[in-house]
């Protein structure tokens, strides 16, 4: 039943405008790179640094836009009773909902991937394994995030929900820098500030894009890490979502 | 449909209207420099967490965005002016901060603070800095070692120290080809001893670590041809003076083409101003491609003079954007420029101010020769 659910979700979600809107904006957006790769004396880093980016920013713009319209819409629709109705754990509707999202957004990621490689060959920028394994862990990065927009969509409204989501993203980021700006603070303001971080999902992790860039190999025990920990976060707030759900009057 | 027809048409009109309007604007637009204080910049540390996890595009959208700042160091040579009280160590420390691994900003702050500013200290610190990030960063090392024989004549008076910087240079280069350029560089140096010229291997070092055809570039040929030129003039009035001084009349540029007096002076082969054509001495055209002329009875280079004539318009344009905030508008001409208390430079011979767009131009003729080119 699961997979049931996750696979009309992945083709709902990948049939859906913002999905392909932003699919659409995405190849926009790398071919501008290239426009502003011209302006740069250092034309190819330029480029190849935007593209990378994009692909995280708009991957993560679909994943929260898509991920808190998911329930919202099937209630709307009142599709989500004819669901519920059937004997039918809500954690597995909340599992495949998700699985389903994933697997769209795996499919997006995969064709930003490629589009952004493509045309980084295209345009005569170096190409070297350590953009597709920046890309794989953006994948991940994306799908952390997808499993964020879901625990906020259950928690509060959807438009609530995506305004936390992009905020959990940026700061999710700042997370990562916060060792460099600890030592600024001292006594309990440097535990809350270190406690306060520590709650939220620390996307440094993947962001192995900035880099790749320059080469720099990434050890495979710190990519598995990366890996380990993303999961961790998406079983954790998949299971937070699950645990709202099944208290939650729909 | 007929009233779809009319809307279609109404919106493709609509579409064609605005995007002509946009390319209109951005396609005539002229290049102009902006005057923005830049101590809003946040420190490194701040500014790697405002940027979202992407530090890196972060940093090459700053930069490129800073561009404008730049070109108005070139124009000024004052880097408080639009860099704010800190003057551009701050942007550098924040674009090296976001991206520690992106050589060019360790060369640009490099270039910017000691070639442009005469900051030398500031530039030797970016470019260690650069080294110790980027140890395999061949231009680092080889600008590092340009300054510190250059402006701290460490050849002549810290010999030992030069050694061990060459040594620290050999050591991290990773391949012998590599490591035999370091000792290549130091042959090199002996070779380089050029009178009047002291400056011209520091350009000729910094120019490889510039885009060609960008503004630093040519900022740098400018300079190696503003030398070369001065060195010229140099050269040839000091033939000058010697046959004023001994009476012999000198009414035309090629009478200082005077082999015994020129002789004396030991010119520099390729940069100096005479070269044997046909056995013949003859006058080469200055580095810019204009001819050297005797006016007013000194030795002139016509290039040199429009270059200078050119930075004196752009100053001037810069003090009429001034002149125009404070008083709320433009003047309708050149008359009126001059009227809003704007003086004008006088032009060489057949140059000449422009005054269109609200801005002043200097048109100067096309050379007659190619300019000199160092690549």
């Amino acid at each position: 039943m699961i997979l049931i659910i996750a696979g009309a979700t992945c083709r709902e979600a990948l049939r859906s405008r913002s999905f392909l809107g932003l699919l659409a904006l995405y190849c926009l957006g790398i071919g501008l790179a290239r426009v502003v790769g011209w302006i740069s004396p250092a034309s190819d880093d330029v480029t190849t640094n935007l593209v990378l980016s994009l692909q995280s920013i708009v991957g993560v713009l679909v994943a929260v836009a898509t991920g808190t319209a998911l329930v919202h819409t099937e209630i709307k629709q009142r599709t989500l009773y004819t669901v519920l109705s059937r004997p039918l754990a809500r954690w597995r509707f909340v599992v495949g909902k998700y699985l389903g999202l994933a697997a769209a957004l795996v499919v997006g990621q995969g064709v930003m991937l490629g589009l952004g490689l493509t045309w980084l060959g295209a345009t005569g920028a170096p190409l070297h394994s350590a953009l597709v394994v920046a890309g794989l862990l953006t994948a991940l990065e994306v799908l952390v995030m997808a499993a964020v927009a879901l625990c906020w969509t259950a928690l509060t409204s959807p438009l609530l929900a995506a305004a936390l989501g992009l905020a959990t993203y940026a700061l999710g980021h700042a997370v990562a820098t916060l060792p460099g700006m600890l030592p600024y603070l001292q006594g309990w303001r440097m535990t809350v500030a270190a406690a306060g971080a520590s709650l939220i999902p620390n996307l440094g992790r993947f962001a192995y894009r900035n880099d790749a860039v320059h080469q720099v190999p990434l050890p495979p025990a710190e990519l598995a890490s990366a890996i380990a920990y993303g999961l961790l976060w998406i079983a954790l707030l998949v299971t937070i979502t699950v645990a709202v759900y099944r208290k939650k009057q729909l | 449909m007929i009233a779809r027809v009319g809307l279609t048409t109404a919106i493709l009109a609509m579409a064609a209207v605005a995007v002509g309007w946009n390319a209109r604007g951005m396609l005539g637009h002229e290049r102009a420099v902006r005057a923005k204080n830049l101590d809003f910049l946040p420190s490194p540390v701040v500014a790697r967490a405002l940027s979202c996890g992407h530090p890196s595009s972060a940093s090459r959208l700053r930069w490129i965005d800073a561009f404008a700042y730049f070109q108005f160091q070139l124009d000024r040579k004052d880097d408080t002016i639009a860099g704010g009280g800190s003057g551009f160590k701050r942007l550098y420390d924040m674009l090296i901060g976001l991206d520690p691994r992106f050589e060019p900003y360790y060369q640009h702050a490099a270039l910017c603070l000691g070639g442009v500013l005469e900051r030398h200290q500031d530039e030797l610190g970016y470019l260690q800095r650069g080294t110790l990030e980027l140890p395999q960063a061949s231009g680092l090392w080889r600008s590092a070692a340009a300054v510190l024989v250059t402006y701290y004549a460490w050849d002549a008076q810290q010999p030992r120290n030069l050694d061990r910087f060459l040594a620290a240079w050999a050591d991290s280069e990773t391949d012998d080809n590599a490591k035999a350029m370091v000792w290549q560089w130091q042959r090199a140096l002996a070779r380089r001893r050029l009178g009047g010229l002291e400056q011209v291997p520091y350009w000729l070092d910094r120019l490889p670590t510039t885009v060609p055809d960008s503004p630093m570039s040519a900022f740098i040929e400018g300079i190696l041809r503003e030398q070369i030129a001065r060195y010229a003039i140099d050269e040839l009035s000091a033939v000058l003076a010697a046959r004023q001084a001994a009476g012999e009349p000198v009414e035309r540029i090629a009478d200082l083409l005077d082999a015994p007096r020129l002789a004396t002076r030991q010119l520099h082969l390729q940069l100096g101003p005479v070269a044997v054509i046909d056995g013949m001495l003859a006058l080469r055209s200055d580095p810019f491609g204009y001819p050297y002329q005797l006016r007013d009875g000194r030795v002139s280079s016509l290039g040199l003079d429009y270059r200078d004539f050119a930075k004196a318009v752009a100053g001037t344009d810069t003090k009429l954007q001034s002149a125009a905030k404070r008083d709320g508008g433009w003047p309708k001409d050149l008359d009126g420029v001059a009227a809003v208390g704007v003086l004008l430079p006088t032009p060489p011979p057949e140059a000449e101010i422009d005054y269109r767009g609200q801005h002043l131009i200097a048109r100067i003729p096309d050379p007659p020769a190619s300019p000199l080119t160092f690549r």
